[in-house]
């Protein structure tokens, strides 16, 4: 190789680097900023105003150090409402083993499977809050057709709010019942990914149907499952809206609040702004607690199969 | 208006998490503009000389029901009285976003105030109307936005609280006189029962309808417009001197006998008026605002009274929402003109089924009713902020308080009582 | 992929196949019965609903007074203005953004470009709601505050996350394409916008349709950031006229039915994409 040349590519070399970098500043440069401005900054300033007295009016505060984490650790009706709200992740948990469960049979040979598919997706495109009024009107005592069609068949009525903790499953319920299609398209879409091949295989060494699905379905989608628990967790550690919409005051003794609409009426309604801020952190904190957990327990999980 | 727009309470709650952020800009931005229409009489006595008008001004109001129907027939009206104006309708469905608003400079030109307002910050943000041609000879509850002598919101509709009840459905349980004591309240709530009446709304689930009970009815009962603010003095929040736990103690008796919803978890709002316009539901205790949407849900308005709470000292009045126009408004006088025709004849009031303010126009005989009682009306004061840190410190919530006791077995009361009374003097700490 | 859609062939026994059906179909019924009970009752008028029981159906399937009260009530043309401008804007911009974060993390080996990914991944831990108040410091300083621009900025901002669908996609592009390219002399602007865009179609159309529900479903934005009535939303407009007759389920539905049935009409027709976009986006 002749010296020019070599010189040339080195040249080139260095252009498609500048190259490389420059396009590559161009273009993450906008998202990036977005991505400060407006993801960062506010939780870099939710961990400031977490140490503050701040009442969310007044131009100033001062800082209290970790009274705020005290106060929020020893406050009963926090956890009250913690409490409250693992009955949403207790209810993810119904949810994505029922997702799991119908994506495996809509994987088998089945009648009118695109039917069942596209119906069962359906609600997740459906506007949330409309779909809380419609279960208002569902689980309303008296107006509630289920239980009209309960008592023509001669069955007690049934109160699907009950001044008890099963009150939460009841509100819960409601994003089973708009969340359940979209697991079921994402697994259904991962275990038809898997080759058929396998089954195949499977198939002539004479295994059942259920030893196929314990030994070549699940284990080739653990990946979607820590996927799907991971916005699962995340997403009904922070559940407010069923409850928000149907008891705006968080019922009797508090007995539908969850963690989000007890920070928010921290926030709001006791104006304790550095309260309300102590109890987002701890919820990240939480949050990223439990998925770490999980992950954990995944990998020993596949560490040992 | 008062309804649940439940997403709305929901975001009600964001509202006021945002409205925090007012603080950084009000400071900034609020003394020039204060300079900027520092002579608005002036401008106001220009307008009643030369009554040429012009511009266009936003007209914000909290009756989202009629903002597009009633409210817009009477801007129409007003827009062709005076040629070259311009009156757009915002509908407001949360209060709590004009906190925010009025932390961007972006209050509406005409509208209902900042939902807490203390009386002495509204001339940061309002301009006085006592140019208007209006007195508390005219008006009711004239002076119930005065500060320093002048007035920043003239009330557009008076409301009186007391019981409003179905007149058939007393009719057919055979209730021909008010109860005018508790025990006469109990027996008629035997009678309605009997016949299968709901005898008193409380919509439970939705609470704040029975808020109502934990502030305004104990002052009905002491007669003492002060009485909310007096408890920042007392030792306890519930005792048996300020009447707090008789009302505890008289909704359960009505609840333990069968006299409230029959599903408390499942009773809303929605369902009360529904049930209450057709006669199935008999009493609730509310505003001279809520006869008007029984109407709305088919009732005859012919058969819905009132009468005051039986027992009661005082009946509670005041504005039942007042006008304001911002400091910041570009054209003060079509904001004023256009006040002055919302109250003059109780325009606005009669256009949104709510009672008059304007002491000429005829009320209804709901109303009438509800006051020929002859028992003084009182107006509650101002909320000091006094009582209102303590609530804020304890995170007290006297309405969810109130919900728990009702339905609570009678040996577990006094323990929340305990409890309550507890979280009240910590709060105080 | 494509090999995908064919069926295992295991045979399960006859009891399994009867329990299976029988879930299905109770989940159907699950999925429909609410939905159906909205859609009748919004056909009937005050009287009917209070006098005939919830479940029959509506004397008059043309009775649509309902609907034309709600259309003549809510001003809907606006708000559907302003949905349309949000969702186009939004949709744009997401594409681009998202296809340019994932073309230079994936294809430019950016020495960083594992951190700047985790970047992207973080905030999803953050709970959104509770940061709200600094997010709206920063939209009223930026004077954004009740303008239009608010609401296409925030949208904007919000499609970030999805920006790793993007890098799902892009991976599947097979490098042989670019390689080649560069080979012949194509710059990396030429890669991206000749090569791996077209390649992107796909993932195009999947961000576009979560976009869109996103947008047309969302409720906050408009409410905090943009409450001027000259700026509300579909979604807005018609949540503020149900819970204005809130007292009146036969009007109430009509609101309910109106806001679904846009996006239940997007998914019949695009079915086929939604649910091949979401999986292909999930499966690595």
């Amino acid at each position: 190789m002749n010296k020019a040349l070599q010189l040339k590519k080195r040249g080139s070399m260095k252009r498609e680097n500048t190259e490389r970098v420059v396009l590559g500043t161009l273009f993450l440069f906008v998202p990036l900023a977005f991505l400060i401005v407006f993801s960062y900054y506010p939780a870099v300033r939710l961990f400031q105003l977490s140490f503050s007295d701040w009442d969310g009016l007044s131009n100033n505060f001062h800082y209290v150090g970790f009274d705020n984490y005290k106060s929020v650790a020893r406050d009963e009706t926090v956890m009250h409402a913690f409490r409250n709200t693992l009955a949403y992740v207790a209810m993810m948990f119904v949810q994505l083993a029922i997702a799991l469960y119908v994506a495996v049979v809509l994987d088998s040979k089945i009648r009118a499977k695109n039917f069942f598919r596209s119906v069962i997706a359906l609600p997740f495109i459906l506007n949330g809050a409309a779909v809380v009024y419609l279960f208002t009107l569902l689980y309303d005592y008296q107006a509630s057709p289920i239980n009209f069609l309960l008592q023509k068949i001669g069955l007690d009525p049934i109160h699907f709010l009950p001044n008890s903790y099963a009150l939460n499953l009841s509100l819960a319920f409601m994003g089973l019942w708009k969340g359940l299609g979209l697991g079921v398209i994402i697994f259904l879409g991962s275990l038809q990914s898997i080759p058929r091949d396998l089954y195949e295989a499977a198939e002539i060494d004479g295994a059942s149907y259920f030893q196929a699905i314990r030994y070549i379905s699940i284990p080739n989608i653990t990946r979607i499952i820590e996927l799907q628990l991971f916005l699962g967790i995340t997403g009904s550690l922070q559940a407010y809206g069923e409850s928000l919409i149907t008891f705006p005051t968080g019922g009797p003794g508090g007995i539908a609040d969850t963690l989000m609409t007890r920070t928010l009426s921290i926030a709001f309604k006791y104006s304790q702004f550095g309260r309300a801020a102590a109890m987002g952190v701890m919820l990240m904190i939480l949050i990223l607690l439990v998925v770490g957990v999980q992950r954990m327990l995944l990998r020993r999980n596949e560490a040992s199969e | 208006m008062r309804k649940t727009a439940s997403t709305i309470a929901a975001l009600t709650l964001l509202g006021g998490l945002l409205a925090a952020c007012s603080n950084d800009k009000n400071n900034a931005s609020g003394s020039p503009s204060a300079s900027e229409a520092s002579d608005p009489s002036s401008a106001a006595s220009a307008s009643n000389s030369e009554p040429k008008l012009s511009g266009k001004i936003v007209f914000a109001t909290n009756r989202t029901d009629k903002a597009d129907s009633t409210i817009r027939d009477l801007a129409d009206e007003f827009e062709k009285l005076h040629p070259g104006t311009s009156v757009e309708i915002e509908g407001i469905t949360d209060g709590n976003t004009l906190k925010t608003r009025a932390a961007a400079n972006e209050l509406p030109d005409v509208g209902i105030p900042i939902p807490d307002l203390p009386l002495e910050k509204m001339p940061d943000y309002y301009l006085p109307q006592d140019d208007l041609g209006f007195s508390a000879d005219t008006i009711s509850f004239y002076d119930y936005n005065k500060v320093d002598g002048k007035v920043y919101g003239i009330p557009i509709s008076a409301g009186y609280q007391g019981i409003v009840y179905n007149k058939k459905a007393f009719a057919e349980a055979g209730i021909t006189t008010a109860p005018k004591t508790l025990d006469e309240m109990l027996a008629d709530s035997e009678k309605l029962k009997e016949k299968g009446i709901i005898a008193l709304a409380t919509s439970y689930k939705d609470g704040w309808p029975v808020g109502y009970y934990t502030a305004t009815l104990p002052m009905e009962m002491a007669g003492d417009p002060d009485w909310y603010g007096k408890l920042a003095d007392s030792d306890t929040l519930y005792n048996e001197d300020n009447y707090s736990i008789a009302v505890l103690d008289f909704l359960t008796q009505m609840n333990d006998k069968g006299y409230l919803e029959p599903d408390l978890m499942s009773a809303n709002w929605e369902n009360q008026k529904r049930l209450h316009a057709q006669g199935k539901l008999a009493m609730a205790y509310l505003g001279t605002w809520y006869p008007s949407q029984l109407a709305d849900n088919g009732a005859n308005i012919e058969d819905i009274g009132m009468f005051p709470f039986p027992g009661i000292k005082t009946i509670s009045g005041g504005p039942d929402g007042s006008l304001f126009i911002s400091k910041n408004t570009e054209n003060p006088d079509l904001a004023k003109a256009f006040v002055k025709y919302c109250i003059e004849n109780g325009r606005f009031a009669i256009a949104t089924g709510s009672i008059p303010s304007d002491k000429n126009a005829q009320p209804p005989a709901y109303v009438t009713e509800l006051l020929s009682s002859g028992l003084p009306v009182i107006t509650s004061s101002p909320t000091s902020s006094k009582i209102q840190d303590i609530i804020n410190k304890g995170n007290i919530n006297m309405t969810g308080n109130l919900q728990e006791y009702i339905v609570s077995k009678k040996d577990k009361q006094a323990g929340l009582i305990a409890k309550w009374n507890k979280q009240f003097q910590d709060a105080k700490k | 992929m494509k090999s995908a859609n064919k069926s295992f062939g295991l045979r399960e026994n006859a009891a399994v196949k009867v329990l299976n059906y029988t879930v299905l179909i109770l989940l159907t019924i699950m999925v429909l019965f609410p939905l159906y009970f909205a859609f009748v009752i919004s056909f009937k008028t005050n009287q009917e609903y209070l006098n005939t029981s919830p479940i029959s159906l509506p004397h008059n399937f043309l009775n649509f007074d309902n609907y034309l009260f709600l259309f003549k009530n809510a001003n809907l043309p606006r708000a559907f203005g302003n949905t349309m401008l949000f969702v186009v804007t939004s949709v744009v911009g997401s594409v681009l953004m998202g296809s340019m974060v994932a073309f230079a993390l994936a294809r430019l080996n950016l020495k960083y470009s594992k951190y700047i990914m985790l970047l992207f991944i973080i905030p999803m831990f953050i709970p959104g709601l509770t940061t709200q108040v600094s997010v709206f410091n920063i939209i009223s300083s930026m004077h954004l505050y009740n303008t239009i621009y608010a609401g296409i900025v925030l949208y904007l901002a919000a499609d970030i996350v999805q920006i790793y669908l993007f890098t799902q996609f892009i991976e599947k592009v097979p490098r042989e394409l670019d390689e080649s390219a560069r080979m012949e002399g194509a710059s990396y602007f030429r890669v991206y916008w000749n090569i791996i865009v077209p390649q992107l179609v796909p993932a195009f159309a999947t961000v576009a349709i979560l976009r869109v529900v996103g947008i047309y479903n969302d409720l906050l934005t408009p409410y905090l950031y943009m409450p001027k009535s000259s700026l509300k939303t579909v979604t807005t407009a018609l949540m503020s006229f149900a819970t204005d007759r809130g007292t009146q389920w036969n009007m109430m539905t009509a609101g309910i039915v109106t806001i679904m049935i846009p996006t239940i009409l997007l998914y019949l027709f695009l079915q086929r994409f939604i649910i091949a976009g979401l999986t292909d986006g999930a499966v690595k």
